[in-house]
């Protein structure tokens, strides 16, 4: 993977860009200790991610040459005192920004004076230049989890609620399936029995849900590496041990994989499971997806003008696993080179190669980890095979696709040729919205 | 590739111009050997299942729409050729024969359609030779 200083076609932003996962938080607001771009620039990668109090109603010290001079200190304190008369929000989350890393103000400092006083608010460094998105999430998390959620422990005791668990998966907004995947896996760990606390979202509780983080029995990880830093420090914050599935559930073998690794979890922990319903559960769920297929079969197999034969996906290395498994062996598109665009930091490079390995005995799926997405299409631009393929990708590979005479889906951000709201790819529902897609797009090149 | 059984829809009872020389399938044996498991059968799903199920060949070949849903049911590669003259020629016998491999070789989805697929017929049937119901058929 090279980490050279310049990547073309961004597919993640800088560590600043996880204030969206405070966005996501209902009634929480960011607070940035920035120059004027920064909030700008955020807003415009993820597109549709003003939430309640995001975008431009975000409060900024917009760093200007004064504050550099001077420091930008007393500006932030008058932000963050207007900020409490101007927004009704139940959490504030001050993110610093380059300029404030670099000057070397004390934020840390400036916010405990306000925490003292009782308000509900948290201070972490984002400066751009430290981390990706993907891993400023973490950090923001673990920031709110030990500045504001270890406030409430007295009447959240660890451990204390058997059959709660916080589930920690996709990232608000980064992930453009996010607010229908996070709903998706409430449902299904409902099915079997248990409550999630999924944290972002309309299917989430607010402060009130993060409140009582301590108190779920186990955690759950859905996720190839981001994110594990949560599971990590809340293991060794309260003790909660969690399972940890490696790639996103996508289709029937992957979901019904994931619920019976976390019933057994759950049974092992002590958590109060009815084993025989959550499995008849999972039954019914597996039995109306296969209904789908079944009928699906006969298209698959025989429609006569050419259906793609072979993908490749550009995508974070959760997806690019999961929709590589989903695609062979339940839809019988062969997935070819892969292409993992997230940044992935080299330790997991091992595991992730590993799981993709695990996709097949008997078929080769070459991996390609290049955060310059720019590199990754050069080299698929080179690659040929016969027969129609299908790119799943951002829109950045669109033209790609129309090069190359392959059709193409759009299931990464950014992306401006495809609106996603409520939509799901994980699960059961998932897996059949995922082909749903996929054929749309071919269907629609016939005439 | 050998030929392990067929299920056609119709065998015509006289001849192209009443020639002998027309007699395609006395052809066919003689150039290439007995077909074993021919059945005749008026696009009878239930026939086909039954025999299908017994001798579970490596590929399916179907020369007509709908077919291939119970090789795939039971875990069998299944193509269908859509275009009859798709083999003509020394190309298209090679490009037959990869799209054969091709078939062959991403058993993926079939196998896995296996493990799930929805059967409605009984036991009973299933263990019945195909020509149960045909004058002359035996029964249980």
């Amino acid at each position: 993977m090279s980490r050279s200083g310049l990547i073309e076609q961004e597919r993640f932003t800088c560590a600043i860009g996880a204030l969206q996962t405070v966005v996501a938080i209902p009634r929480a607001v960011p607070i940035l200790h920035s120059g004027p771009g920064c909030g700008e620039m955020i807003a415009g990668f993820f597109e549709r991610s003003t939430g309640y109090a995001g975008g431009c109603t975000s409060p900024c010290t917009n760093f200007t040459e004064k504050e550099v001079v001077f420091g930008g200190i007393n500006r932030l304190r008058d932000i963050i005192k207007n900020t409490y008369k101007v927004l009704d929000t139940d959490l504030q989350v001050v993110l610093t920004g380059c300029t404030a890393g670099i000057v070397g103000d004390d934020v840390d400092s400036l916010v405990s004076e306000f925490a003292e006083e009782g308000k509900p608010i948290v201070s972490v460094e984002t400066a751009g230049f430290k981390a990706t998105n993907f891993e400023a999430h973490s950090l923001v998390v673990n920031a709110i989890i030990d500045q504001y959620v270890s406030r409430f422990e007295d009447e959240n005791k660890p451990k204390s609620q058997k059959n709660t668990v916080n589930l920690i998966a996709s990232i608000p907004y980064q992930d453009p399936f996010w607010k229908g995947n996070l709903a998706e896996y409430k449902r299904l760990l409902a099915g079997i029995g248990l409550k999630a606390n999924v944290l972002f979202g309309p299917q989430s509780g607010g402060v009130k849900e993060w409140q009582s983080i301590p108190t779920a029995l186990f955690n759950i990880l859905v996720s190839p590496w981001y994110g594990k830093p949560i599971a990590d420090h809340l293991k060794s914050k309260y003790g909660q041990e969690y399972t940890w599935f490696h790639h996103i559930p996508i289709g029937a073998n992957q979901t019904e994989a994931f619920l019976n690794q976390v019933v057994e979890f759950a049974i092992e922990q002590g958590a109060d499971i009815d084993k025989a319903a959550a499995q008849e559960f999972i039954r019914h769920e597996s039995n109306a997806y296969y209904e789908e297929i079944d009928n699906l079969a006969t298209f698959l197999l025989e429609f006569r003008y050419g259906l793609p034969n072979h993908a490749h996906i550009l995508h974070d290395a959760g997806y690019v696993v999961a929709l590589s498994k989903f695609l062979l062996h339940e839809v019988g598109i062969v997935p070819k080179e892969q292409f993992i665009t997230d940044a992935t930091p080299e330790k997991f490079h091992e595991a992730i190669r590993a799981d993709l390995k695990s996709t097949s005995d008997k078929k080769e799926i070459p991996l390609c980890f290049e955060p310059d997405a720019g590199k990754a299409q050069e080299i698929l631009r080179g690659i040929h095979h016969n027969g129609r393929g299908l790119i799943i990708g951002s829109g950045w590979d669109k033209e790609l696709a129309n090069e190359k005479g392959y059709d193409f889906l759009s299931a990464a951000i950014p992306s401006p040729y495809r609106l996603v709201m409520t939509t799901n790819y994980a699960g059961f529902t998932g897996g059949l919205r995922v082909i749903e897609d996929i054929y749309q797009m071919v269907l629609s090149t016939y005439e | 590739m050998k030929a392990v059984g067929a299920a056609i829809f119709h065998h015509d009872p006289i001849y192209d111009s009443g020639r002998e020389e027309n007699d395609q399938l006395a052809q066919r044996v003689a150039d290439y050997g007995n077909v074993f498991n021919y059945n005749v059968c008026n696009k009878q799903e239930f026939e086909l299942v039954n025999a299908l199920n017994r001798i579970r060949p490596d590929v399916l070949l179907a020369r007509h729409g709908g077919m291939t849903l119970w090789g795939a049911k039971l875990g069998i590669p299944s193509l269908l050729i859509g275009d009859e003259h798709y083999s003509m020629g020394y190309e298209g016998l090679v490009n037959y024969g990869e799209r054969l491999l091709e078939v062959i070789e991403n058993d993926e989805f079939v196998k896995n359609l296996e493990k799930h697929a929805i059967n409605p017929y009984t036991k009973w049937w299933l263990e019945q030779p195909p020509y149960y119901f045909l004058k002359g058929g035996a029964g249980r």
